[in-house]
């Protein structure tokens, strides 16, 4: 149960308060998240990051939260977590690393903090990949914004452009976050940044695909599909939280706990006709936790 | 007092980056020295820059800053050791140095300087860091400005270096275009003349009462047992209830928290309803404890990313609905979200959207979209919902427009082409009467109902819209109505005593009122009604303002020359913020005024559609001398009416009849005159501009003559307009005196005061303005007072003769500003030292008299028809 009266003080300062912490924000690039803050005896609080768009959480971790944004530091930013990751859902599917990325080819660009497009019509591309599994997904960088515009583009193996868009210019100075969503397109894919104009100092870094892998799956009579995911909201009662997310037909009642081994998380389904089950497939769940109607506990040691 | 104490303070630490804040205004006027800026302008320039210091020409979204602008810079500087800092501030532009807030130096002032352009000053500074501000003034050729220091122990300035200077992360770069307002000391107009209102509009008293609650207030509503919800945009995301606000010690009490930047609260069948980034939330307390423990998501899913600027605003329940809005991501600051390049958003547009909600099922529906920063909406006096639009990219200025479902309103998210204004109701200038409107609502009661009340965020206070329908479509005018309150205002509810409830919310940058984030308070009606325009309306051939008290005549006239009235419009495009275009001004050509007085028509021509236009009225009083609150207005005109001003019932032109076709001019209204002296030589008399003034030496009592007409007249009907300053004696017959002479004979006194008997002992009741000079005072007061112009129309029937000898008297009508005075009236003789009475017709004449008032008396537009009657031209009333 939350204090009935006032509690003072704020929700990024309360890690070492003993108190469940329930709150929703952008965090670490998804809007809408429910964040869960368990208390744990004798040791730090636990993190969940629950997202509403698949129904299940993407990470879990002991620690705290570094908390951006207009309401908390007034900067652009989004908050993230902070301390040690326990597990973290897999949503990249193409990272370009700082220096000598593999199987990427370049001309007229050079790693200078970042990757610099120092002369007209220099060029970055990927190696192939997929990402038409993600559900949603982005493309996001950062960028020193004060100059040239890039071109950020996915080909096809002909070269013909699936998507594109422009990079920014801002006013400011420092590194910029850029993001975009993008349509889910089949096949294989290359990324490509390109620079119509010489701009030493427009350089970018942090660049990756990424995005939300759908985790639930109904099965009926073995038949097996995605299935439609709505978070319904979520309950606080005597120092717990359960969050009610409808997975298709179904009603999931999901609630977390931790102790001093690890943590847990009880599923409780209702709805489920006939012989359908629900199977959740995080890669935590090592080849999916298939449920049916009812009650179920899942442990996990630290 | 409040019971609990809640500081909702923020108390994270501010993100910050390298550099230096550097905001520039282009003013409209250079400085001799650092101005004051008029508040709630935006800057013309806004980035972040390495150093404290800057050369040359200033670039801008809108144009290079060249001369005449005002720069600001401000940073923290990282201070390792504490000590005294001497600062030397370099520029050859009036600039100076504050250090924490306090003045430290300036390089206008010649005792802080060490040689020409270089002015020192010290600090004592402790560990840590510290702020600093640079003002210049740059007026002919934009020069230079830097800042150097000398920690303790250092023998010469240097340089700060970049790296110990950080500024605030994440601002958002507002800026507007066009020339902005400062003054030296003391503003040159009273507040909200030209500049923002400083206090509390009279019809409310202001009452605290949140104690140390400090909301930055995201959206309120009352719940049916009087308690007020409030639901907070800061790190907490709570819902406050608030109980006993008519007592002196209010109870706050946590409701609910970790919602998601909520901006929208309502009380809906019997529970709370909360809108968060992206979701409406229902809140229960299924326990009864006093804090919700279920948060229920009744809609998600429309279009809204990880972008700080995709806000879900407001929660609007109407006829069974939920209604909310969505704004879009910005690419400013450290977002690079661009607009215009994105396919994959599940609906075209979505962020920027009106969108319906069904409460019971979650389903929800984007029923408009190419809305940009829609904080606020209301539902209007005829059922009709309106939203308040923030300017930006695409709009370059803010609107209310009214909202209708399909329609795509001016932001731009995938750019196709120019886009027009529909549904735009009202433009908020930018700067002038408002930056970033919040929510709307209807006022219920009193003088202004039926009009809305606006709030706003960054120029704070309360706005006014009064709507009419033009051709089937809204579109009014906004007034400045309130200032005086504790933050930039973001939400507005009324309570059931009749009390607005107004909430603060702010943020960092210029995204707040004078720095303020937060506030909560209580605006109690007062019953007051202050002299101020109550609203507009448009015809083809001007505006009709309805006053809140009925004006002085003397006022009305006044608005003939003092008036500023304006017109301009804007164009959308993908810059931030857009320039006044095609800016110009509209001649007010004549003023009606109503019989009550508190209406008048200002003719004028030229009035276009899709644009603005804006009133200052700067000068008028009312009947009873009360001075305006505020002066100005700004009407959207998006139609022109067809239709022409139909006059007031039962009451003549307030500056005299209208002229009629074949009239013949004597002076016309440039100045120009026809008349001449005694001896047939164009007369002396000073032409003016726009009129001809008396000349006559009053210290040596020497004149120039009277003025004559070139012809003589018999039967006439003769309009003069004359402006008769004020001063002189009356005892003496030398305040403002001149006259019309019919026939060079007979005198229509023109004088700054009426003929009335006010003089105690006098006989002076012949001898003042509207009297037939010495016979006939006028029947009534028609005067508009001393020093303002005035209107006689003087329909005159000669004497009739028969053999040389008189056998009917001359008979005058007078309308003296319109008003009958003189009802066919004998005239029994020649007045005081005129020609003597004979057949025959002579000139009219305008009398030059000896005056010792503040200036000479003046005409203008003076022309006759002769023999009104036979051409159908006689007096509508008399004879």
């Amino acid at each position: 149960m939350l204090a009935s009266f006032l509690a003072l003080g704020l929700i990024h300062q309360d890690a070492s308060d003993n108190e469940l912490k329930v709150f929703r924000a952008v965090f670490e690039d998804r809007p809408r998240q429910l964040i869960l803050m368990l208390p744990t005896e004798g040791a730090e609080k636990v993190g969940f990051v629950f997202h509403p768009d698949i129904g299940t959480i993407r990470k879990v971790w002991i620690g705290s939260a570094d908390y951006r944004g207009k309401v908390y530091d007034f900067s652009q930013n989004n908050s993230r977590a902070e301390g040690r990751v326990i597990w973290e859902a897999n949503s990249e599917c193409l990272r370009l690393a700082d220096s000598e990325p593999s199987g990427w080819k370049s001309e007229g660009v050079r790693f200078d903090g970042g990757w610099r497009f120092g002369e007209d019509g220099a060029w970055m591309e990927s190696p192939v990949f997929r990402y038409d599994g993600l559900q949603t997904a982005y493309i996001g960088f950062d960028e020193l914004s004060q100059s040239a515009r890039l071109e950020i583009a996915l080909i096809d193996a002909q070269g013909k452009v699936g998507t594109s868009f422009g990079s920014s210019m801002a006013q400011d100075s420092g590194w910029q976050w850029n993001f975009k969503k993008i349509p889910i397109l089949e096949g294989e894919w290359r990324l490509r940044i390109r620079a119509e104009k010489a701009a030493d100092k427009k350089a970018v870094r942090n660049l990756r695909v990424f995005g939300d892998f759908p985790a639930w799956q109904i099965t009926r009579e073995g038949s097996s599909k995605k299935a439609d995911v709505r978070m319904k909201g979520y309950r606080i009662h005597e120092g717990s939280v359960t969050v009610i997310t409808q997975v298709d037909e179904a009603e999931v009642e999901w609630t977390p706990s931790t102790d001093a081994k690890g943590w847990s998380e009880t599923f409780e389904v209702r709805g489920l006709t006939g012989s359908a089950t629900l199977k959740l497939g995080r890669d935590l769940d090592d080849g999916g936790l298939v449920l049916g109607n009812g009650k179920r506990e899942v442990t996990h040691t630290w | 007092m409040v019971s609990a104490f809640i500081a909702s303070v923020l108390l994270a630490s501010q993100a910050s980056t390298p550099g230096v804040t550097v905001m520039a205004w282009q003013l409209e006027a250079p400085f001799e020295r650092v101005p004051n800026l008029v508040s709630g302008q935006a800057p013309n320039a806004y980035f972040v820059h390495p150093e404290m210091g800057y050369a040359g020409e200033v670039p801008s979204e809108y144009g290079a800053l060249k001369s005449n602008f005002y720069l600001e810079f401000t940073s923290r500087v990282a201070v390792a050791e504490e000590g005294r800092y001497d600062f030397l501030l370099e520029s050859n532009s009036p600039a100076d140095l504050r250090v924490q807030g306090e003045p430290v130096t300036r390089t206008w002032d010649p005792n802080l300087l060490l040689r020409s352009g270089q002015a020192m000053g010290q600090y004592l500074l402790a560990k840590g860091s510290a702020k600093l501000q640079i003002r210049v003034m740059h007026n002919e050729v934009p020069q230079s400005v830097s800042l150097k220091w000398r920690p303790p122990g250092a023998k010469e300035f240097t340089k700060i270096p970049d790296r110990l200077l950080s500024t605030e992360s994440g601002q958002t770069f507002v800026t507007s275009p066009g020339p902005k307002k400062a003054n030296l000391g003391k503003p040159n107009t009273p507040a909200g003349d030209a500049r923002p209102l400083e206090a509390v509009h009279p019809s409310f008293e202001l009452v605290d009462f949140r104690g140390k609650f400090a909301p930055a207030v995201g959206g309120m509503a009352f719940l049916p047992d009087g308690r007020l919800a409030v639901c907070t945009w800061d790190e907490r995301g709570a819902v406050y209830l608030i109980s006993g606000m008519d007592t002196k010690e209010p109870v706050v009490k946590l409701f609910a928290e970790g919602l998601g930047e909520p901006l929208g609260i309502a009380y809906w069948h019997g529970d709370l309803y909360v809108t968060q980034k992206g979701e409406v939330t229902r809140l229960r307390d299924t326990d009864s404890d006093g804090t919700a423990d279920e948060f229920m998501t009744v809609a998600s899913g429309w279009p809204v990313s990880q972008n700080y600027h995709e806000f879900t605003f407001n929660l609007v329940p109407f006829q069974g609905s939920f209604y909310v809005t969505s704004s879009v991501p910005l690419r400013s600051g450290n977002t690079n979200y661009m607009p215009g390049t994105h396919g994959s958003m599940p609906i075209s547009d979505g962020p920027g959207s009106w969108i319906k909600i069904d409460p019971t099922s979650g389903k929800w529906e984007i029923l408009a979209t190419g809305l940009r920063t829609p904080n606020g909406m209301a539902i209007g006096v005829d059922g009709e919902m309106f939203v308040a639009d923030n300017q930006g990219s695409w709009l370059p200025s803010s609107v209310i427009y009214l909202l209708k479902p399909g329609t795509k309103y001016l932001h731009q998210e995938t750019p196709d082409g120019k886009p027009e204004p529909k549904n735009l109701v009202v433009w908020f200038p930018h700067g002038e009467i408002g930056n970033s409107p919040s929510e709307m609502t209807l006022i219920p009661d009193g003088v202004y109902r039926g009009q809305m009340l606006v709030g706003d965020v960054t120029h704070g206070g309360l706005k006014r819209v009064a709507l009419e329908r033009v051709s089937g479509d809204y579109q009014g005018a906004v007034f400045r109505h309130s200032q005086g309150l504790e933050a930039g205002i973001n939400r507005l509810v009324w309570g059931e005593d009749g009390s607005l409830i107004v909430g603060g919310v702010g943020s960092n940058g210029n995204w707040n009122h004078l720095g303020h984030r937060f506030g909560l308070q209580r605006l109690k009606p007062t019953g007051k009604v202050p002299f101020e325009m109550h609203d507009l309306s448009i015809r083809k051939d001007g505006f009709l303002v309805t006053f809140t008290h009925p004006i002085s005549g003397a006022s009305a006239v006044s608005l003939l020359e003092k008036a500023n009235v304006r017109q301009w419009r804007y164009e959308s495009s993908l810059s931030y913020g857009g320039p006044k275009l095609d800016d110009e001004r509209l001649t007010v050509e004549s003023v009606q005024l109503s019989p009550d007085g508190k209406q008048a028509f200002l003719a004028m021509g030229g009035l276009k559609p899709k644009h603005v236009a804006y009133f200052n009225l700067r000068g008028l009083k009312s009947s009873s001398g009360m001075k305006m609150w505020s002066p100005e207005a700004w009407y959207t005109i998006s139609k022109v009416p067809g239709t022409a001003f139909a006059g007031f019932a039962g009451v003549r032109d307030g500056a005299g009849f209208a002229r009629p076709r074949g009239a013949e001019t004597l002076i016309d209204g440039e100045g120009k005159s026809q008349l001449v002296d005694a001896e047939g030589k164009p007369s002396a008399w000073k032409r003016g501009k726009k009129f001809v003034e008396v000349v006559h030496d009053s210290a040596a009592d020497i004149g120039a003559g009277d003025a004559f007409a070139k012809s003589g007249h018999s039967d006439v009907w003769v309009h003069l307009e004359w402006f008769s300053p004020a001063g002189g004696k009356v005892e003496t017959q030398t305040n403002g005196n001149s006259g019309i002479k019919l026939q060079s004979r007979y005198e229509i006194q023109i004088m700054n005061r009426p003929g009335i008997p006010d003089v105690e002992g006098g006989d002076t009741k012949f001898n003042e303005a509207g009297s037939i000079y010495r016979q006939t005072a006028p029947s009534v007061n028609a005067s508009f007072g001393a020093g303002v112009w005035q209107a006689y129309d003087i329909w005159f029937r000669s004497a009739r003769w028969k053999d040389g000898k008189k056998v009917e008297n001359a008979r005058a009508t007078v309308y003296w500003n319109g008003v009958l005075v003189q009802d066919d009236q004998e005239i029994l003789d020649k007045t005081g030292l005129s020609v003597a009475e004979a057949p025959g017709d002579l000139p009219l004449l305008l009398q030059d008299h000896h005056t010792e008032a503040e200036g000479p008396v003046r005409y203008r537009n003076v022309w006759w028809v002769k023999d009104p009657w036979s051409k159908k031209l006689g007096p509508p009333v008399g004879k």
